[in-house]
């Protein structure tokens, strides 16, 4: 499971197949957050895109139940990281999952179940397409 | 990656566990014991040091704010201090600062454990 890196003009492009287990999903997103840091992305872009990438791993893993690892791949460029995640899952769509009900008071809000929810906010952007009996998730990422 | 670490020290009545590492969908089961263990032994009062936490994810920081309720009910606390400005920045964004007391520094954090 080692990473490719793939140097492109003026961009870097990082990727990993990532098998189906929960502490494969983790250790991938911290390595993903890694590498970022690595490559000088400031540390709160790259905490936002461990978070992502982790909370969409796990979430495929746990619901989408797919038959292969998942493709990881994380790209920077000049304004932003583009996070790429495909897999063979059932189909599911994060961008149109309804945010959960949030009650006024913050002392009352249950955490589970928003991690797809906190990923929009954190993010700049997410785009879903389903190819090929395929999920194909785009996360962008402002630096 | 550094792997999740918690250290555990006494502040008199007051219970400090030190986090180290990745707060994340693999490793925060091992908090939730040692929490769960703490309020078994009757400590209500908790605070983290999260100075050297690298990261949270959703799952960790559910779990933090499950165990300030819990300490709540047993009229304990939860309380975070040195807490790094991208996992503040999280904290923040989802309004989670009205529940997740977050101080400076070991100092100001046990003294608010002392104030009426």
């Amino acid at each position: 499971m080692n990473p490719t890196g793939d140097c492109k003009e003026q961009t870097l492009v990082w990727q990993r197949d990532v098998p189906n287990r929960i502490e494969d999903a983790t250790a991938a997103a911290a390595a993903a957050g890694h590498h970022l840091r690595r490559q000088g992305v400031a540390g709160t872009a790259a905490h936002a895109a461990h978070f992502a990438i982790e909370e969409m791993l796990t979430n495929t893993i746990k619901y989408g139940h797919p038959a292969h690892p998942s493709r990881l791949s994380v790209e920077i460029v000049p304004d932003s990281v583009v996070v790429r995640i495909e897999d063979d899952g059932q189909e599911f769509d994060p961008s149109k999952s309804p945010a959960p009900p949030l009650p006024a008071n913050p002392d009352e809000r249950a955490p589970g179940g928003l991690g797809i929810h906190i990923v929009r906010q954190m993010i700049s952007s997410i785009a879903y397409t389903r190819r090929d009996g395929r999920n194909h998730l785009v996360l962008t990422i402002a630096r | 990656m550094k792997d999740f670490q918690i250290e555990q020290e006494s502040r008199g009545a007051i219970q400090l566990i030190r986090l180290h590492g990745s707060l994340d969908m693999y490793s925060f089961p091992r908090l939730e014991s040692q929490l769960q263990a703490l309020f078994q032994q009757g400590h209500n009062s908790i605070m983290l040091d999260c100075s050297k936490l690298d990261y949270i994810g959703s799952a960790g920081l559910g779990a933090l704010i499950g165990f300030a309720k819990q300490a709540r009910d047993r009229n304990g606390d939860l309380k975070l201090f040195r807490v790094p400005d991208r996992i503040y920045k999280v904290i923040e964004l989802l309004g989670f600062t009205k529940v997740l007391q977050v101080y400076d520094n070991e100092e100001t954090a046990l003294a608010s454990f002392q104030k009426p």
